[in-house]
């Protein structure tokens, strides 16, 4: 009865009602859901960035020589030529082993006999900037070099709409389960109206507005998702972590502390929204539903 | 929302030809004609089931008469938004039969709760909430939850509620009816002192002794009709 007591002002919506406990678990779960697929959005995402910048700053030039005797002459006037048109680039030709060892993949694991055609490969590796693979054909042929450049431009459009796809795919759980926890937030709103009714019927006698009520409704919800969201959406962060530690999703995971605080802001935003939402949703259909019990009255 | 004692004279509510039914059912008060004066003190009251709780809900908004008007402080209910009505009821304080005290909150918060609806900060009422409380007799039982009261207890509290804004019209349904003769006497003094105060005041009860003690306005509801006096056929009533 201390007069301490009498500042903390109770709220007028109690914090537990029936079901709140398993309104908490859903929302906790499609929060945690939620932020694992910002988190594998993102992750591939960024995966995609950093190896379509890895290829295209690279090529591979591919020698189409006529006979193993005049491979050694076309390859060193290419290497001169190469040189010259980008100085700045590291320029290395593939010795005969490592050519060959790129050929085992396709036809299988045995040693191949010596005189088996071997292209001759050149790779051109640039610190910044991507590589103009017909700039360099062209310079080439213009030399009357008979070469291949292969940028791997191919790959990297492959891998682009691979991820876009991907990523799409995420946001589009995504968007699913931030309509999940409006529609749940509608549906507890509901429920929670009929189960409040007695305490509703005394704001209304004592004059409370319907926008009064439904801001009960907001701030009861709201404090809800944001409890519920926290929690589900810290363990997607715990969960990723450790995905991320154990490589079980290799490069989409988290390998570096920015990353980690670039994806934790992220997911903060995540959280706000998903509050916001489930307030705003609770609000808006105490609101219509108040309004039509009023006009039935 | 214009101010409403510019458009009426006297009569904080006035009843023309209301009629009210519950659903399809026969009409519980018919042609019912009344006037309650600014500043007036008046008891209602006929036999159980007569329709006294719900002429009461006609006056605090809570129903909608099935016909004839309606007049609160100078304005036709029936021509108010929904935002008007409740800017009403915040001028309004009642007790209800059954009190109506929400069970999550303590004691204290129920009754603060008209101001806090009202929007006013804590600060600027604890103290008066504290005092009412004591009055009431309600003092130690600041924070304790209705459900953990007794019925005098809760009917206590569920006053100390309706009087705590101030309102212009006070409404009580059978507000003695849980407590005894002496609480009973205290709580008729906080109504009186409300209506000295310039509050209206209209209260149902059987209680004729109470009506008696005071010289206070009678109306008197038997079969569906609002008379004015207690009952001249039986003894003993001379109002
Ligand atoms: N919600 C309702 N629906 C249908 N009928 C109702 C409803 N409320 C009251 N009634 C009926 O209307 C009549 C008047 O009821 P009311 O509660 O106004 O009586 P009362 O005079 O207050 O009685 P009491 O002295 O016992 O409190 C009764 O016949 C009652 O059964
Ligand atoms: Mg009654």
């Amino acid at each position: 009865m201390s007069s301490a007591n009498l500042q903390t002002i109770q709220p007028l919506l109690p914090e537990r009602i029936e079901n709140s406990r398993s309104l908490l678990v859903v929302l906790m779960l499609m929060a945690f859901l939620a932020g694992l697929a910002l988190l594998f959005s993102r992750g591939a995402n960024r995966m995609s960035d950093h190896w379509r910048a890895q290829l295209s700053n690279t090529a591979t030039v591919q020698i189409l020589h006529s006979s193993p005797d005049t491979q050694q002459a076309q390859m060193q006037s290419t290497l001169q030529t190469l040189q010259s048109l980008l100085p700045e680039a590291d320029i290395q030709p593939l010795s005969m082993d490592e050519s060959r060892s790129l050929l085992k993949p396709w036809i299988g694991n045995t040693d191949l006999p010596e005189d088996i055609p071997v292209p001759g490969l050149i790779t051109v590796t640039k610190s910044s900037g991507a590589i103009n693979a017909a700039r360099i054909s062209a310079a080439l042929e213009a030399e009357g070099l008979l070469v291949n450049v292969d940028d791997h431009s191919q790959y990297a459009r492959n891998i682009q709409s691979t991820t876009r796809s991907l990523v799409g795919l995420g946001m589009g759980l995504l968007s699913i389960l931030l309509a999940a926890g409006l529609a749940v937030s509608i549906f507890a709103t509901r429920a929670g109206l009929s189960a409040q009714r007695d305490i509703i019927s005394v704001l209304v006698q004592v004059g409370a507005s319907n926008l009064f009520i439904s801001k009960l409704f907001i701030g009861q919800a709201g404090r809800r998702a944001m409890i519920g969201a926290a929690i589900g959406i810290g363990l997607a962060a715990l969960f990723w972590l450790g995905l991320s530690v154990l490589k079980v999703i290799g490069d989409v995971g988290w390998q570096s502390p920015q990353m980690v605080i670039l994806d934790l802001i992220w997911l903060i935003g995540l959280w706000i929204i998903f509050a916001l939402i489930c307030a705003l949703a609770a609000g808006m259909t105490a609101r219509r539903l108040l309004a039509r019990e009023r006009r039935r009255a | 929302m214009s101010s409403p004692e510019a458009i009426s004279g006297q009569e904080l509510v006035r009843f023309q030809r209301v009629g009210l039914r519950y659903g399809r059912g026969p009409e519980v008060l018919s042609d019912v004609n009344l006037e309650l004066p600014r500043g007036s003190f008046t008891f209602l009251t006929g036999p159980s089931g007569a329709g006294k709780s719900t002429l009461l809900k006609l006056c605090y908004l809570h129903l909608a008469p099935s016909r004839g008007l309606i007049n609160l402080f100078g304005q036709d209910v029936a021509l108010l938004s929904p935002a008007e009505q409740q800017a009403l009821k915040r001028r309004i304080g009642v007790v209800l039969q059954d009190f109506r005290l929400i069970d999550h909150l303590s004691v204290f918060e129920n009754v603060a709760l008209p101001l806090r609806v009202a929007g006013q900060p804590r600060a600027s009422y604890a103290d008066d909430v504290v005092e009412l409380l004591q009055w009431v007799g309600l003092g130690h039982r600041m924070q304790a939850l209705p459900p953990t009261l007794s019925g005098g207890e809760q009917q206590r509290a569920a006053i100390a509620r309706a009087v705590i804004a101030k309102p212009d019209l006070l409404i009580a349904d059978e507000p003695t009816g849980n407590v005894d003769p002496v609480i009973g006497r205290r709580l008729i003094r906080l109504f009186t002192e409300m209506n000295r105060m310039g509050t209206t005041v209209l209260i149902a009860t059987h209680d004729v002794t109470t009506i008696r003690e005071l010289d206070a306005r009678v109306l008197r509801i038997e079969n569906s009709h609002v008379f004015k006096g207690l009952d001249p056929d039986k003894p003993g009533n001379t109002l």
